[in-house]
């Protein structure tokens, strides 16, 4: 099977090339042929890209460990899903899964453009070709997934940190996100070629670029999910530079969603839309190659790799080329309107664009600033997460701001009655929670802002800022409160109208009115998904509290209203590894709410052949929770120790399994969303004696839960709409007559 | 100009200047922007001995010392030319293993350990390699 693992990755190379080569002559010289042919040469990359996942699967689950990438990535033992996810545990892996994606999208885009767009697929066909041409280039030549080794008893499996279900689900979605927006650009680029630059190219990729973004947001919440819960340490996000690098293209790829809104509608933006796409799927291969080349350390790159120089290359080529193009079509992109005034939804796009590059065009800095650093100066530097915040979360609140403002505020010119009929109320729910919450803590706030003032007067203007901060949570409530007052006034005020004039009930009218502009209230809804996000990243981060303690069986920890009980420990060895598992009983003012269990794992390198044997004697035993098996774990974690002193070297890497009590019942409001979460750092396994760190994380369920309705919001959006057919297919006519008028 | 131009460049350059304000105050205050050095490059240091440092290397195979407290380890990094003892006390975070890149920050005590107060951790990325010379050691 690899054999034919390793062919098919090499003839999807040859069917690439030549999926670019004759699109780019049948764009040169407008052969029908050759444009047949460059569209079917993609449909073959997708099906030899398949066949080679295949092959390499089929490696998996049959532990074939002569495979170098399954002897690193898997092991007999691993469980079923982990096997099948081993696939993306790994450089080679990863970028197979990247083509797969790119190659299968590059098909769909070919077999629903069968139709239309005839002058245009020729270049898109191209560009796709051209891309997956390079990564299979570094496939075939630089990161082989089918080299083969020595035949081997067992692999060396998974790290043990990527043993997770949204471990396994995290990357394919990202990638979905990150491979997605190679569509959109490729329109782009063709739009610009063929200097067809109207509407026609964003419009038909519409849904390719929302599926995009909704995936590599999707990506992003369930990788902080994951560390959340699997890497221990109470937090979500770090501004790690493989985080920022999937965070980047998401916040570009949101300002590109918006801004050709105003093109849609006013014509205006056009150069800038360009721009934004071109921008958005360079930083998503910069992403690939930030987190694929291990090129700035971070806590998750789990790879350092000779692909970097080919990335820098590729890279620098895609930019400079389109912005090449994007300069030469110049005159093509001009658009006669202009903006009107301030005080306009045009306007508040442009702002709200303006932002989230900037947000991501910092972020990119801080992310890159210590290469730059070490290769110009030589000095190695680190840029801490505490540089982020400062920096992004002032203007996040803006932009929370302008989300409650740019769908409501009119076109062209805002009047102070339309300002009025639609922030009246908003404003108001917005002030009053302010106001509540300033009173209710009234006294620090006082304090906070009277410090400031002093500080200010000094100038230190870092200083002041490190005050204020005490005020963002309740500011990034209030705005909360006024954005989501615009959505429900606005789902109100549209179902009510609708009820009148239909004479339909108002659930009725409600349904109806959704389904009748699906973009509207879909973007309302995830633009309450987002404020929710907003909510549970204010609240979670403000408020945690730490407790550490070391406690014996019997023992209690107090963490504000909790009460934890260490009950006592048990000792286990399945999978790969021991566990030390704790029981805790947890209390809160006295109530009895729950029973947790919280792990301390040791996975075991097995392929120490004495280790393995007496490893999997004690694994096979049937008699599990008697004292006798306690005994034997207990023997093989001695065993583990005396082999170190031998062997002079660590046999096993930690891990850790938090224990969270979330807080989710409506009947405590003033818990909701919260989470206590108890770290076992570290558990003797032979007295017992172990030592707790605890979190209480208040709203942090708020983020998931803000990702749901992100979810809910994006599908209604991108349902098939009879209306947006219409516009496309108007769109398209009017393209047509302008070129043939030229 | 169009007045109505003006207005937007105003409040667009303004958008721009403050965030870089804010980068360059954000970049100069204390757990912003931090240098650190190799181990070598400590001991070449003629003040390796005053004040705070941080230090980058990988941990050498074996010298990992856990302390029953779980919130206590000793061990020695090294660059490849030096190396120093550490002793850091506080979170022991998961991926601290044998040959792991850590960065420590802490101070030099008078008995030549370094006292590390922050320990970050980096998984070893040649995690299979290191196996694969213990199966045939």
């Amino acid at each position: 099977m690899a054999t034919v693992g390793h062919f098919s990755l090499f003839l999807a190379l040859l069917a690439a090339g030549w999926a670019a080569v004759s699109s780019l002559l049948a764009c040169i010289q407008g052969g029908r042929g050759l444009k047949r042919s460059g569209e079917r040469a993609l449909l073959v990359v997708a099906v030899l890209v398949l066949v080679a996942i295949v092959a390499l699967e089929y490696g998996f689950l049959t532990d074939d460990f002569r495979l170098d990438y399954v002897y690193h990535y898997s092991s007999s033992s691993q469980r079923l899903p982990y096997k099948i996810a081993a696939l993306w545990g790994g450089q080679a892996g990863s970028l197979l899964l990247w083509v797969a994606i790119l190659s299968s999208m590059g098909a769909l885009s070919v077999w629903t453009n069968r139709a239309k767009n005839r002058a245009l697929m020729p270049w898109v066909t191209a560009v796709v070709g051209t891309v997956e041409l390079f990564f299979l280039v570094l496939l075939n030549f630089i990161e082989s997934p089918f080299t083969m080794g020595p035949a081997r008893p067992d692999g060396v499996g998974l790290n043990p940190q990527l043993k997770n279900f949204w471990m396994m689900a995290h990357p394919p979605f990202l990638y979905l996100g990150y491979v997605g927006f190679t569509i959109p650009f490729a329109f782009a680029i063709a739009a610009l070629a063929t200097r067809r630059t109207g509407d026609v190219w964003f419009r038909t990729t519409r849904r390719w670029t929302l599926f995009s973004w909704f995936f590599l947001g999707t990506g992003i919440l369930m990788g902080a999910y994951w560390a959340y819960i699997e890497l221990g340490w109470g937090g979500y996000w770090a501004w790690d530079p493989v985080e920022n690098a999937s965070l980047m293209p998401w916040l570009v790829g949101t300002a590109f969603l918006h801004s050709v809104m105003v093109q849609e509608k006013k014509g205006m933006l056009r150069v800038w839309n360009v721009v934004l796409i071109l921008l958005t799927f360079c930083l998503a291969i910069f992403g690939t190659f930030l987190t694929r080349s291990g090129i700035i350390s971070s806590v998750h790159s789990f790879a350092t790799s000779n692909i970097g120089p080919a990335f820098a290359i590729f890279l620098g080529i895609v930019f400079f080329g389109s912005l090449a193009l994007v300069v030469l079509r110049l005159d093509d992109l001009r658009s006669a309107a202009r903006f009107e005034s301030v005080l306009s939804r045009e306007s508040a796009f442009l702002f709200n664009n303006l932002i989230l590059v900037g947000i991501a065009l910092t972020v990119l800095f801080l992310t890159t600033f210590p290469i730059l650093s070490e290769a110009v100066t030589g000095r190695k530097v680190t840029m801490g997460p505490p540089i982020f915040n400062l920096v992004n979360v002032p203007w996040a609140l803006v932009l929370l701001f302008l989300t409650g403002v740019g769908p409501l505020i009119a076109w062209r010119r805002a009047t102070a009655s339309n300002l009025k009929r639609s922030f009246t109320v908003p404003a108001l729910v917005g002030l009053w929670v302010l106001l509540a919450l300033l009173i209710l803590d009234g006294r620090a706030f006082l304090a906070a802002a009277g410090r400031a003032g002093t500080v200010l007067a000094r100038l230190d203007v870092a200083g002041f800022l490190e005050e204020v901060e005490v005020f963002y949570p309740a500011l990034t409530f209030a705005l909360g409160a006024f954005v989501l007052g615009t959505v429900v006034q606005e789902f109100s005020r549209g179902a009510r109208a609708r009820a009148r004039q239909h004479g339909e009930s108002l659930p009725v009218a409600l349904a109806r009115l959704v389904l009748k502009n699906k973009r509207r209230y879909g973007g309302y809804i995830v633009h309450a998904g987002v404020v929710v996000v907003f909510i549970g990243i204010a609240g979670s981060s403000a408020y945690q509290k730490e407790y550490v303690q070391v406690l014996e069986p019997g023992g209690i920890l107090r963490a504000g209203d909790y009460a934890l009980r260490y009950d006592g420990y048990r000792l286990e060895a399945v999978d790969d590894h021991l566990a030390a598992v704790t029981e805790l009983l947890v209390f809160h003012r006295g109530n009895l709410l729950e029973r947790l269990e919280g792990e301390q794992r040791f996975h075991l390198n097995l392929v120490h052949p004495a280790l393995r044997e007496a490893f999997r004697a004690v694994k096979e035993r049937a008699d599990r929770g008697t004292e006798a098996y306690q005994a034997a774990v207990a023997g093989l974690y001695r065993l583990v120790q005396s082999l170190e002193a031998t062997a002079g070297r660590e046999l096993k890497t930690p891990s850790t399994e938090v224990a969270i009590r979330p807080s989710l019942s409506p009947l405590a409001p003033s818990r909701l969303g919260e989470d206590l979460y108890v770290i076992p750092l570290a558990v003797d396994p032979f007295t017992g004696q172990a030592n707790f760190r605890v979190f209480v994380n208040p709203m942090v369920n708020l983020i998931w839960l803000g990702g749901l309705i992100f979810l809910v919001g994006t599908h209604v959006a991108v349902l098939p709409d009879r209306r947006e057919r219409k516009r496309l297919k108007a769109a398209i006519a009017l393209e047509e007559r302008a070129v043939a008028a030229a | 100009m169009d007045r109505r131009l003006v207005k937007f460049l105003l409040l667009g350059s303004g958008v721009v200047a403050s965030m870089l304000f804010l980068l360059a105050v954000g970049v100069n205050r204390p757990g912003g922007m931090v240098y650190y050095q190799t181990v070598s490059e400590f001991f070449q240091d003629p003040s390796a001995r005053e004040g705070t440092r941080r230090i980058a290397g990988k941990v050498v195979v074996g010298s990992i010392e856990r302390l029953p407290t779980g919130q206590d380890v000793r061990f020695e990094m090294s660059d490849g030319l030096a190396t120093l003892r550490v002793a850091y006390h506080g979170i022991v975070p998961d991926t601290f293993v044998d040959e792991a890149d850590v960065v420590v920050e802490g101070a030099l005590g008078a008995d030549g350990t370094f006292r590390a107060s922050t320990l970050l951790a980096k998984c070893p990325s040649k995690y299979e390699a290191a196996t694969d010379r213990q199966a045939r050691s």
